[in-house]
């Protein structure tokens, strides 16, 4: 936006006081020489500036020339195009109580003189071609007192008016920053026109000249405090870690029951083991209790070990009791296809968490876990919540009361005890009874048991 | 507890062997009681024989690893990584399924794993490996499966999720019980061996107790950690670590005095030093001071000890050698646990805050933004990125107003003399928008953009939840009421009640996490700061959404409010919506200019010591309203302004007079009096 020193001494040459014997056509191409059309509406701002500030552009003349180089940048274009259109029309327009006003409101236009006025409105008009022939003086000096005075601008108003209200108000609310001494020493004689251009130049040039800025109401806007908060530093503890490296305790140890029991246990997820093999792998298991962690047992692999043998599947769960993952063996458990040997599994497991969660509270945990995981399994607890009738006697229906009572637990206590009064011990020895005993019942008697399940559940 | 498990294994002797030899077995356990005696090289000619005799068996590599790494006195911890690394490729080929139990077989080496990446600061991937680990934990010994959870419990602290770290604090509390118990069983051991035991139970105990108060003390439980403080110091004593702890308590609870006490009673002088311990007792002794004397508000004292721990910080590191190697070697030559001594961004954390608060922005956003290359998950650290930046730009002006006397705020310069002299009048806009034209906002520098570049970042930290809850539920509202929030907030306040007890932590490193309500008054000092950036940038309907978003925040502060309706007036005068600004410019709706945290301070009050904190609002800023006229009267002269846009005049010289009277003549702002002139002028004056 700013003017070179350069550029602004080819201007002020063109505007000062000496031009004003050239022609309006000879300024013309002065003017066209030294800028471009890129130039042009940086070099009319500083016009501009400079018609606003009389003392800076003190003769009519100059401000004849002011007023044509506005007009002769554009005048291919439009007129209402033209981006200082707005200072024809105000000069054309004076406020009807301008007359009266002495003081000239800062930053507006003072008001012109009439062959000022006249120059203008020709402008407006399509001016005759004769009249950029003469100079500025001999236009200044003019009597313009037989020419026609006004010109109609209402059309230009009404478009400046339509530009203007797109504009937000508070770029209209400003006004130039470069105000006047408002007493001015009066001890000065007056205009003095290199005073004048140095003041032009350090009000135009430079990086963020005076002529850029403008003034109007500013908001004041304090910056947010500082976030408050306590404990924000970093405090530093001591805590002497003492993470070491560790030998491998593991070495050469345990790798052969290891190897041999692996080998049993790859067997028995294929297939039915040996007696002998089952009690080789029962015994081991017996002896370490840990043991039952190393051997690969994973509960995605536990649906084929329960199918193939049950009975070390229900000893390995017992084992695998106090893991974590128990619930996971469990929600496999109850999710797997329903067969004979899943439902006696499950059975067993049942019943034993249940003769210790009798004994040991903690284990209660571990049932209500299970119960919660297998959603089909506490259907059947609930139907016999709700019937809490005492064992029935038919063969099946005991086994299948036996089946449910370990889940009574979750019943309210003083039902719990309404049922097991009298017979704990005999309800338990006739379970294991009946299960040992299904081992050998025939088929059609198997498929009676499975039909009794599938109407429950 | 070595012969314990020497025991254990001798069972299992007396099974069939079938790929071991009863000769293979006995140097296996002559190389361990060589190692467990630090006799290295004895161990490692065992382990070489054992080595000829049998190739199947990785341990043994493995723990011939181990015992050069601990020949060279802990200090090729990189070499040991590569080690083990290559090792667990190696076994995870030949056993693909990587779904638990095989992997108790190998738990040693995912152990020894986690430990380098522990001591390496990889703690997201010691942290996986451990919580492998953890799945299987019945199966282990006890005394490893104690290391297991130490480890890991040390591993939650140090990446601040205390909740997770109490959790296994109570399965090891078990686990010792357990142990305990087995004690008693075994008397027949022998005296001597149970005593070792049972000084061992004890230590670990202890231990517990002070990862316990460690964890309390994340998680700004005072009355638990109070409980735990009496133990660890019934346990550990005066060793420095517990005395460390209660002074951090203490500090935390407001007794500065104590807490100063208490760490000088820690004999710094006699700590073993960094080479052994892997810290440095006297950068920490330093940066707690540090930390005492900036929250008791002396911050030039804080800077002081902040320096000198960095200095301390500094000093250790060129002891052992640590940055100046290339990155290949940095693993090497210095023992393991000493790679963990380097507090520097820690330091550089805390001294960066302490320098935005002494007013030196600039410095602490060096320090900063160092600090946040390491900490990019905290969103306070960097809200506290974008306040440095929002001083650092403010900083000028702000000067300029104070220390110069009011007419140069107005008058930029005169120009010329006598008759053609001019005044030129100083116009704010031009500073205000400050474009870094030229480069990337993305560079650090401390510019407006970066701090919007920074805010953003903090938002997107936050958890966004309740935000949504509260979207939903204005968005109904907004449509009435534009102008007037406090019944939409009231409402709002009432509803979001019941998300209340869902008491999330907010990580935070390297301080403590944040709670559910610390959370909350950081979106909203976010929310301010953002709205204040944006409109500092031009951007004003980013600035009119967040000082809109603010305005419904539930628990908002009262000075925040206030600035939120400035902010949001001024955004709107910016996009010519000057009716709603007016309403916003309303001096009722500044009740009070309080400084946050009213509730947290409440909460804490309770249990709080003889000692009377000191206030934390007290160190507010100067430009910040120090009472409700002014902030009142600030409001009145930009009502002014938002007047004369609609050339209402009169009406904005009513506003200007009445904000006058309200404030001492000499605190006018000077924009103020740019107003007043601007109506003169406008008058023609």
């Amino acid at each position: 936006m700013t003017l070179a020193p350069k550029e602004l001494s080819n201007l002020l040459s063109i505007i000062s006081e000496e031009a004003c014997t050239n022609s309006f056509e000879s300024l013309s191409t002065h003017f066209h020489h030294y800028f471009g059309k890129a130039e042009h509406f940086r070099v009319g701002s500083v016009l501009v500036m400079l018609l606003q500030q009389p003392d800076l552009l003190p003769s009519s003349s100059q401000r004849l020339i002011a007023l044509y180089l506005l007009w002769e940048m554009y005048r291919t274009e439009p007129l209402a195009a033209n981006p200082f259109a707005a200072v024809f029309a105000h000069l054309l327009n004076p406020a009807p109580a301008g007359e009266e006003q002495e003081k000239v409101l800062s930053g507006f236009l003072p008001p012109i003189t009439q062959p000022e006025k006249f120059f203008l409105s020709q402008l407006m008009l399509a001016p005759p071609r004769d009249l950029f022939k003469k100079t500025p003086r001999q236009v200044s000096c003019m009597d313009v007192g037989n020419m026609p005075q006004s010109v109609d601008i209402s059309g230009l108003q009404l478009a400046l008016a339509e530009r203007q209200s797109e504009l937000p108000t508070q770029s209209k609310a400003s006004f130039p920053s470069i105000l006047n001494d408002p007493d001015p020493d009066s001890s000065n004689s007056g205009f003095d026109s290199s005073v004048a251009n140095q003041i032009i130049e350090s009000l135009v040039t430079g990086p963020r000249p005076p002529l850029e800025s403008h003034f109007r109401p500013e908001f004041i806007r304090p910056p947010p405090p500082l976030h408050v908060c306590e404990d924000e530093l970093a405090w530093l503890n001591p805590t002497e870690p003492d993470h070491s490296i560790q030998w491998d305790r593991s070495m050469c140890v345990k790798n052969s029951t290891g190897v041999e029991i692996k080998r049993i246990m790859s067997k028995a997820f294929k297939s039915p083991l040996s007696a002998q093999q089952q009690s080789q792998l029962l015994a081991e298991l017996e002896k370490d209790p840990k043991l039952v962690y190393h051997i690969g047992l994973s509960p995605v692999k536990l649906p084929d070990l329960v199918e193939n043998n049950p009975l070390v599947a229900i000893e390995m769960l017992l084992k695998l009791m106090q893991s974590s993952q128990i619930t996971e063996y469990f929600s496999v458990l109850v999710n797997m296809d329903m067969s004979l040997h899943s439902m006696e599994v499950v059975n067993r497991i049942v019943w034993s968490v249940w003769s210790v969660s009798s004994c040991s509270r903690s284990s209660g945990t571990r049932l209500s876990m299970f119960r919660t995981s297998s959603s089909r399994f506490r259907l059947s607890a609930s139907s016999s919540a709700a019937s809490a009738r005492p064992p029935a006697s038919s063969a099946s229906s005991r086994l299948w009361t036996l089946e449910k009572t370990p889940l009574r637990p979750n019943l309210p206590n003083n039902t719990r005890h309404r049922c097991y009064t009298g017979g704990t011990e005999a309800a338990a020895k006739r379970g294991r009874f009946a299960l040992m005993h299904t081992r050998s019942v025939p088929v059609h008697h198997r498929r009676r048991r499975l039909c009794s399940s599938e109407e429950i559940l | 507890m070595a012969e314990n498990t020497e025991q254990n294994e001798a069972k299992h002797d007396g099974s069939p062997s079938l790929g071991m030899t009863d000769q293979e077995k006995e140097m296996a356990a002559s190389a361990y009681e060589a190692f467990t005696a630090g006799r290295c090289d004895e161990a490692l000619r065992h382990l070489e024989a054992l080595q000829e005799l049998t190739k199947e068996d990785y341990k043994i590599a493995m723990n011939k690893a181990v015992v050069e790494f601990y020949k060279s006195g802990q200090t090729t911890t990189g070499l040991l990584k590569q080690t083990l690394m290559s090792m667990k490729n190696q076994v995870h080929t030949s056993a693909e399924d990587v779904d638990g139990l095989d992997d108790v077989e190998n738990s040693f080496l995912y152990y020894n794993q986690a430990i380098i990446h522990y001591y390496m600061r990889q703690f997201s991937d010691a942290i996986c490996i451990g919580e492998k680990l953890y799945q299987f934990l019945e199966p282990f010994e006890e005394k490893f499966a104690q290391s297991v959870c130490f480890l890991l419990v040390d591993l939650y602290l140090l990446t601040f999720q205390p909740e997770k770290a109490l959790h296994l604090l109570t399965v090891l509390d078990k686990l010792s019980v357990q142990g305990s118990n087995k004690n008693g069983k075994g008397e027949k051991d022998g005296g001597n061996q149970k005593a070792e035991l049972a000084a061992m139970i004890e230590a670990a105990k202890s231990k517990i107790h002070q990862y316990k108060v460690r964890a309390y003390i994340q998680m700004k439980s005072s009355k638990a950690c109070k409980r735990e403080i009496k133990s660890v110091m019934n346990t550990a004593g005066n060793s420095a670590p517990s005395l460390f702890l209660k002074s951090n308590f203490e500090y935390l609870r407001g007794n500065y005095r104590k807490a100063v006490k208490l760490l000088n009673s820690s004999n710094i002088a006699e700590h073993a030093g960094p080479i052994k311990t892997g810290e440095c007792v006297r950068c920490m002794f330093w940066n707690n001071l540090g930390c005492i004397h900036f929250a008791m508000g002396k911050h030039n004292l804080g800077i002081f000890y902040f320096k000198k721990a960095l200095q301390e910080n500094d000093h250790t590191c060129a002891q052992l050698g640590d940055g100046s190697n290339g990155q290949s070697k940095k693993f090497t030559g210095i023992p393991m646990c000493a790679l963990l001594a380097n507090k520097r961004y820690e330091l550089l954390y805390n001294c960066g805050i302490q320098l935005l608060h002494i007013g030196r922005p600039l410095a602490a956003f060096e320090c900063l933004m160092e600090a946040v290359q390491v900490y990019h998950f905290n969103p306070r650290l960097w809200l506290r990125l974008a306040e440095c930046c929002i001083s650092a730009n403010k900083g000028g002006s702000e000067q300029e107003s104070k220390g110069l006397p009011c007419k140069k705020g107005i008058v930029q310069s005169v120009v010329g003399q006598g008759y053609h002299r001019k005044i030129i009048l100083a116009s704010q806009s031009m500073q205000n928008t400050t474009y870094s034209e030229g480069q990337s906002a993305a560079i650090p520098v401390a510019s407006m953009e970066f701090a919007a570049i920074c805010l953003r970042n903090a938002l997107l930290l936050l958890p966004e939840h309740q935000q949504q809850e509260l979207k939903t539920e204005n968005s109904s509202k907004n449509s009435s009421q534009s102008g007037s929030t406090e019944s939409g907030s009231e409402n709002s306040d009432a509803c979001s009640g019941k998300g209340q007890d869902a008491d999330k932590f907010l990580s935070a490193a390297p301080s403590s996490p944040l709670r559910k309500q610390e959370v909350e008054n950081l979106r909203c000092s976010i929310l301010a700061c953002s709205s204040y950036v944006a409109l500092a940038l031009g951007d004003n309907l980013i600035a009119l959404n967040h000082a809109e978003k603010l305005l419904h925040q539930t628990k908002l502060s009262g000075s925040l409010k206030f600035l939120g309706h400035l902010y949001a007036a001024e955004a709107l005068i910016s996009l010519d919506r000057i009716s709603d600004a007016i309403a916003h410019l309303n001096p009722e709706n500044v009740s009070d200019v309080s400084v946050g945290m009213l509730m947290n301070e409440q909460d804490q009050g309770s249990d709080k010591g003889d000692e009377p904190v000191e206030s934390s609002g007290k160190q507010t800023p100067l430009c910040y309203p120090s009472s409700v006229t002014s902030a009142r009267a600030m409001m009145l002269f930009n009502l002014g302004s938002a007047y004369c846009l609609r050339s209402e005049y009169d009406k904005a010289r009513k506003c200007l007079t009445q904000a006058a009277s309200m404030m001492n003549s000499k605190e006018i702002p000077p924009e103020a009096i740019l107003l007043g002139v601007y109506l003169e002028l406008q008058n023609g004056q």
